[in-house]
């Protein structure tokens, strides 16, 4: 087993984000899709997003999208900015950007 | 100081599966891998098969993958890896042959796919081929590599897909590419821009936290990548 460095954790994590996107994008459009039916299936829809599962997956949903969003600025950066020359401070740069934004935001969401 | 060696085995001709096999030995803590594995050989057991041949870190023919990293055994003191078990297992995504001894000839058909020498038709000067300070320092970084291959086998792209060509080979393509004499590039970038070339790269740095001449890898293919688009 190769031993896991920042790099290939934060490849690993940008993919199941990626995943967990195109899961979320499928939810959403049937979600729209039933909403759209009616005002009775509209009023279930919604009851069922204001459950508290759906606000922890709300939660996790913010989570993956911050790191995608910002993990993604940084291989562009590393791909055609000469990040590549400074690999640690972006990948830094990177989980502290991250958790910042999803603090703040998380912090919204729950309240 | 006492360290156990936990090595894997595979004897082609009676085993089905690699294997671990574990060997205690004394060892100076400033002792590079190489010499544990040779010291193994002549005491303990002389069917460990590896490969090694200047033993200071110049030929790169004793890559492998040692607690968890790829490096060369040759320059690995037993000091640096702070651990009284130290695991050897072969470097991955190439076939075993034999114990710590994997087939290196796609790599080298790989290696080959980039062009990896001088393109230039013109007939040289009646000297030397001129080229400032400058120049060389473009691709300066890129002539260091020793193809060992340590920066291919530690890339998750290349353990999924043994047609990916693989950092290696771009570090070798960098370095003609950016060579100011070479008039090949367009032909090697057109190889790189194929669907096995540098786009499976995902800027892991496996490669650059690996490489034992500490060439920057992923800067080097970033710099292909680049080429690729905007020329």
């Amino acid at each position: 087993m190769y031993k896991w460095r920042g790099g290939m954790l934060s490849w690993i994590l940008h993919r199941l984000s990626g995943v967990g996107l195109v899961i979320f994008i499928i939810i959403h459009i049937e979600g729209m899709y039933s909403i759209a039916k009616g005002p009775k299936e509209f009023n279930q829809v919604i009851a069922m997003y204001n459950t508290p599962l759906f606000k922890v997956l709300e939660i996790f949903l913010f989570a993956a999208i911050m790191f995608h969003a910002v993990n993604g600025l940084r291989v562009i950066l590393l791909d055609f900015a000469s990040g590549s020359r400074y690999p640690k401070p972006l990948l830094w740069a990177t989980y502290i950007v991250t958790g910042i934004v999803f603090l703040a935001g998380a912090y919204f969401l729950w309240t | 100081m006492q360290v156990t060696f936990k090595i894997q085995r595979y004897n082609p001709e009676t085993d089905s599966q690699p294997h671990w096999e574990d060997y205690q030995l004394d060892v100076e803590p400033k002792d590079r891998i190489l010499d544990a594995l040779l010291d193994i050989k002549r005491t303990i057991d002389g069917t460990l098969t590896f490969r090694y041949s200047c033993a200071h870190g110049v030929c790169g023919s004793d890559a492998m993958m040692i607690n968890g990293i790829n490096r060369l055994a040759c320059q690995t003191l037993v000091q640096d890896l702070k651990a009284d078990t130290i695991k050897v297992a072969p470097i991955k995504g190439m076939d075993v042959l034999k114990d710590l001894v994997t087939d290196f000839d796609p790599f080298f058909e790989h290696l080959e796919e980039v062009k990896p020498y001088l393109i230039n038709d013109e007939l040289p000067p009646s000297r030397e081929r001129h080229q400032s300070i400058e120049e060389r320092e473009r691709f300066d970084d890129t002539t260091k590599c020793i193809m060992c291959g340590i920066c291919t086998t530690a890339c998750p792209s290349f353990w999924t897909n043994g047609e990916y060509i693989g950092p290696a080979a771009f570090v070798n393509a960098h370095r003609f590419i950016f060579d100011s004499r070479d008039e090949g590039a367009q032909e090697r970038l057109e190889v790189l821009n194929d669907k096995d070339g540098v786009w499976r790269c995902h800027t892991i740095f496996n490669c650059t936290d690996a490489c034992p001449r500490e060439i920057n890898v992923t800067q080097a293919i970033a710099e292909l990548k680049n080429a690729i688009t905007f020329t």
